[in-house]
């Protein structure tokens, strides 16, 4: 048997040791492991790529300029992928000081440039009601029309100058910071899907028989949802069966079903025994 | 401020009892150049909400239509939300204040203060 452990982490660890900790349950059974570390986002982003060969990991700060992002970026064009996280507060130029700097430098052939946006961000408009300046006129309650229209002339214009008139969905993720990268002949994935393509899950989902996702939590408030959705995704389009195993479960059996999770466990008191335990279950 | 605006009779529809009230609105703030400003705005539990407002500026893009002698403006972001909206009044045991009936929502919510 072949399980594909999928690791946002657990409790103080980091997603490769937790994947490792449950990991060896199933090794100890004779079955063969692999692990893949996951993050949406931030610090377990960070984690989950940092011994991954070749990949730089950017995280803009945030200000009124992605300058200093673009610095980054150009000092990380050897990098064989350059991830740049905007699932945090990011700058409200969308991009503009970051391609200045670039100052026309482009990315090397072969190499990848990745933004990695919040899930409910991937296909964020640029533009319009929907878009990068209207939500943040209207985010403070002001309800400021000409704010918002001001605003989303100027992102027009700076969309048109980068050769995007009609930029396309999800360039409005990270306060519009995405445009710029896609700009740059980049991409937009969430932190599952960039760690997944770098990591070619397809291919070991291809060989795998069970899908274990492990994930510090896992409540109907959202913690640990977007990692879950990522592994019972992956599992479903393999036609494999996906189980979570949390540090934190607070989700029904229903809802589980409802994402295509057939079952998930607490690990508390002792994590490495009950995953175990659950190994056992999960044995064939 | 105002580069380009349309005048159309298409767009947003306002009902003569809306009217009045608009028209009654501006002589209680005794002013006779506002136009009544419709938006959609982010928010709302459905995602996106109604603006209405009595208004002294104009933007460009705006599209306004007039309806017995009140302007309607609609701004170039919230048009193609409002195509064929019809702005009423009501003041029933049920309903009091402006309505919107608006054929380009999907869905709107209890509160039907917002819609997608």
């Amino acid at each position: 048997m072949r399980v594909l452990i999928l690791s946002a982490g657990l409790a103080d660890l980091r997603p490769g040791a937790a994947g490792a900790l449950v990991g060896r349950a199933w090794a100890e059974l004779g079955h063969q492991v692999a692990v893949v570390p996951l993050g949406t986002g931030g610090d377990a982003l960070a984690d989950a790529v940092s011994e991954i060969p070749g990949v730089a990991f950017l995280r803009p700060e945030a200000g009124e300029s992605s300058a200093a992002l673009g610095r980054e970026l150009r000092e990380s064009l050897a990098s064989r992928t350059i991830l740049v996280d905007l699932t945090g507060d990011c700058p409200d130029d969308a991009g503009e000081g970051l391609l200045a700097e670039m100052d026309g430098t482009v990315i090397l052939p072969g190499h990848s440039l990745v933004a990695v946006v919040r899930e409910d961000e991937l296909e964020a408009p640029l533009l319009g009601v929907r878009g990068v300046a209207a939500r943040r006129a209207y985010a403070s309650g002001g309800a400021d029309i000409g704010a918002a229209l001001a605003g989303d002339a100027a992102l027009s214009r700076l969309a048109s100058a980068v050769g995007m008139p009609d930029p396309p969905p999800g360039a409005g993720a990270g306060n519009g910071l995405a445009l710029a990268v896609l700009a740059l002949g980049g991409v937009v994935r969430t932190g599952p899907a960039a760690v997944g393509d770098l990591l070619g899950v397809k291919a070991t989902l291809a060989a795998a028989d069970l899908v274990v996702l492990v994930t510090p939590a896992l409540d109907f408030g959202g913690a640990g949802i977007e990692e879950l959705r990522a592994a019972a995704g992956w599992a479903q389009h393999a036609l494999l069966p996906c189980i979570a195993l949390a540090g934190r479960v607070q989700i029904s059996s229903r809802e589980l079903r409802t994402f295509g999770v057939e079952s998930a466990y607490q690990l508390a008191a002792d994590p490495a025994g009950e995953a175990s335990r659950v190994a056992r279950t999960w044995s064939w | 401020m105002t580069d380009t605006v349309t005048t159309t009779t298409q767009g947003v529809i306002l009902t003569d009892i809306a009217a009045d009230k608009v028209k009654s609105l501006m002589a209680n703030e005794g002013r006779d150049d506002l136009v009544l400003r419709i938006a959609v705005q982010p928010g709302g539990c459905s995602g996106l909400r109604y603006q209405l407002e009595l208004d002294d500026r104009s933007f460009d893009g705006d599209v306004v239509s007039e309806f017995g002698g009140v302007k309607v403006a609609v701004d170039k972001m919230s048009a193609p939300y409002l195509s064929g909206a019809q702005i009423d009044f009501a003041d029933t045991i049920s309903q009091q204040g402006f309505t919107i009936d608006n054929p380009n929502a999907q869905n709107s919510c209890a509160c039907g203060d917002s819609f997608h």
